[in-house]
């Protein structure tokens, strides 16, 4: 798929990406990659599959793990979707890249290949929306709130609502941790101290010796940065605050590893109810998968086979993954997307299309920030913005302009990069992490009161049933869906309330100040009982002590984080 | 400060408003819930006399010999 050219040598400034052939042996082939060459049941695919990889100075290896067998040992335990592909069939070739079209081409015809195919090189998902120079100024001595320019931590419909979020219970992301999937991140930086667990999978990208020159490492690195920021910013004074500030926010990095490996690294890094951001596209087949400054044409990389299975096996784990749409600008209904290139299997099926198998990930598209925002103006508030990628498969969106955040240093510059912090980043890079942290947020609430926590597919569920909807802008309809913006108002008592019947009273509490009275259920924290009047408060409390004292059951009505109901059985 | 895991010796109130006291084991004497809202004393209160009643040990915030918070275990 990818051609000479698709390599970023006519790039202004190349992406961080490289080219990656991924080969799919078919079912019951049942081949060994090991360090000292291919074993196969069958003595002629060894040594087809040998000699092919020989004449090009290549090395096939697993692509989801050390061995084959470790991978379907890994895979079993996983409750992943029934039709799930088996990922010990994938593999990586490491070869020289002006080899890898030809190599691909002479592996697709071997008996036992399903497929072979070159992935054009990822980028993140706005690289070229965030030109954003440094300021050359040096910051004050301290530096001052910013948090007043995060809009998106506002009330709906301007923003998501998560100071309200942030007055329930594990409202700001407690327990939930999250892995931002990309190629760069800057976790010194002064905002990004109290909650961050740094690169978990691979190694970061860092600055150039000269931070402020427009190279790709300096943008992965103020990309992350950004991302991370939004999601986990620092709860002080200074500079910004992230959405859902006591998750604990950590990186998995494409730089190290291809991008369904990483993936799938990520993912068992973390346990069900935790969340995988994916800050990366590729070009797609509109352009002729050729890499563009413009990015027009990139799309999700769920596209591609082994990045979905990498996030159908994530998604089996209980985990929830949102994916950037992408900055395309590509309507991805359209029927180009249903065409299966020759090199993929021929059992591949178009995710964009929502009568195929879904991923299941949280695809995010980018809107534009309520008018006036920074004393800009993108259009109608939730219009999509231009370059967002659009259609049904899209659950929701995020801010596209406009965020407020660490990195890049436009808004506060200077010689230290640990004290940039941008106005301007954008993107369905920006949009995604409004998404992960309004998730982390009420996946936070769901913990502190022991509930069933989200899944992927109920997260798209509930992002799709509540929110703040899309609106029209001229040669910009709502028909070109990017979906609604998350209101945490009503995406936590959505998700979050509800009967929690037989629980057991694990302590009761209370202050001698009005309608002071709290609980602990089994598996919970402190749950308050929601005041509202001081005889129904006590008369709650009666029975949450009368439960506890007496080893009785109860059940509880949760709302927005409270008991409000008590049951005695 | 608080004082943790005791049993709740007695318990004993009154009936104008917020006159409610309990003796704690290890304090000497009766310690009155301080007064501070009505319903507060009494959800204080509720839960000495469940833990009295059920011989269940709580954890109590006591200061100038007035409880002001209680943790039933």
């Amino acid at each position: 798929m990818a051609k000479d050219k698709n390599r970023g040598e006519e790039r202004t400034v190349p992406g961080p990406g490289h080219p990656e052939l991924i080969v799919i042996m078919s079912p019951g082939v049942d081949v060994r990659a090991t360090p000292s060459g291919v074993r196969a049941a069958s003595d002629a695919v060894a040594g087809d599959l040998t000699a092919a990889l020989d004449e090009a100075g290549a090395k096939l290896l697993p692509l989801f793990g050390p061995t084959e067998d470790r991978v379907r040992a890994a895979s079993e335990a996983v409750a992943g979707s029934p039709d799930a592909p088996d990922l010990a069939t994938f593999y990586h070739v490491e070869a020289p890249e002006d080899r890898l079209e030809s190599l691909a081409e002479s592996l697709g015809q071997l008996d036992g290949v399903e497929a072979a195919y070159v992935k054009p090189p990822a980028e993140p998902a706005a690289t070229t929306l965030n030109d954003m120079a440094p300021d050359a100024g040096e910051p004050p001595a301290a530096t001052p709130s910013f948090e007043a320019r995060q809009g998106y931590l506002d009330a709906a419909p301007g923003g998501i609502d998560a100071r309200y979020a942030w007055t329930v219970a594990g409202g700001r992301g407690a327990g939930v941790r999250v892995i931002d999937c990309e190629w760069g991140w800057r976790f010194t930086h002064e905002d990004l101290t109290q909650n961050s667990s740094g690169v978990l999978v691979g190694s970061s990208l860092s600055y150039d010796a000269d931070p402020t020159a427009a190279t790709s490492n300096n943008r992965s690195v103020n990309h992350g940065t950004a991302v991370v920021g939004e999601i986990g910013g620092d709860t002080n004074a200074l500079g910004i605050t992230g959405i859902a500030p006591d998750a604990t926010v950590g990186a998995a990095s494409f730089a190290s590893f291809p991008s369904a490996s990483t993936i799938r690294r990520a993912a068992d890094k973390l346990g069900a109810g935790d969340i995988i951001l994916l800050e990366i596209h590729r070009p797609g087949p509109r352009h002729n998968f050729q890499s563009r400054d413009d990015q027009q044409g990139y799309i999700a990389i769920e596209w591609w086979p082994d990045d979905f299975a990498a996030i159908q096996y994530a998604v089996g784990k209980g985990i929830i993954v949102v994916e950037a749409a992408g900055n395309g600008a590509e309507d991805l209904d359209d029927g180009l997307y249903n065409t299966r290139p020759a090199s993929f299997p021929t059992s591949w099926r178009n995710p964009f299309n929502p009568a195929n198998t879904s991923s299941q990930a949280v695809l995010v598209g980018a809107g534009a920030p309520p008018p006036g925002t920074h004393g800009n103006n993108h259009g109608a508030d939730r219009s999509r913005l231009g370059f967002s990628n659009h259609g049904r498969r899209v659950d929701c969106q995020g801010w596209g302009r406009e965020v407020t955040t660490t990195g890049y240093g436009d808004l506060q510059g200077g010689s230290d990069t640990d004290l940039w912090y941008t106005d301007r980043f954008s993107g369905t890079s920006s949009a995604s992490p409004i998404v992960v942290g309004a998730l982390a947020c009420a996946q936070g609430v769901i913990r502190a009161q022991g509930g069933t926590l989200l899944t992927s597919s109920g997260a798209i569920a509930a992002l799709r049933a509540s929110g703040s909807p899309q609106q029209d802008q001229p040669g910009r309809p709502a028909t070109q869906r990017i979906g609604n913006r998350p209101n945490l108002r009503q995406l936590i008592p959505q998700v979050a309330d509800g009967w929690s019947n037989n629980r057991t009273v694990v302590r009761t509490h209370a202050k001698n100040s009005a309608q002071m009275a709290w609980a602990v259920l089994n598996g919970t924290g402190w749950i308050r009982v929601a005041p509202r009047s001081p005889d129904g408060v006590t008369n709650n409390l009666a029975i949450l002590s009368e439960a506890l004292a007496n080893g009785r059951k109860v059940d509880v009505l949760l709302q927005q984080g409270s008991i409000t109901e008590a049951t005695i059985r | 400060m608080w004082h943790n895991n005791l049993s709740v010796i007695s318990t004993h109130c009154k009936n104008p408003a917020q006159q409610a006291w309990a003796i704690i084991q290890g304090f000497s004497g009766w310690l009155r819930i301080k007064p501070q809202s009505p319903d507060g004393v009494t959800n204080v209160f509720l839960l000495l006399t469940t833990a009295l009643a059920n011989s269940r040990k709580v954890d109590v915030l006591i200061a100038n010999n007035e409880i002001t918070e209680a943790t039933l275990r």
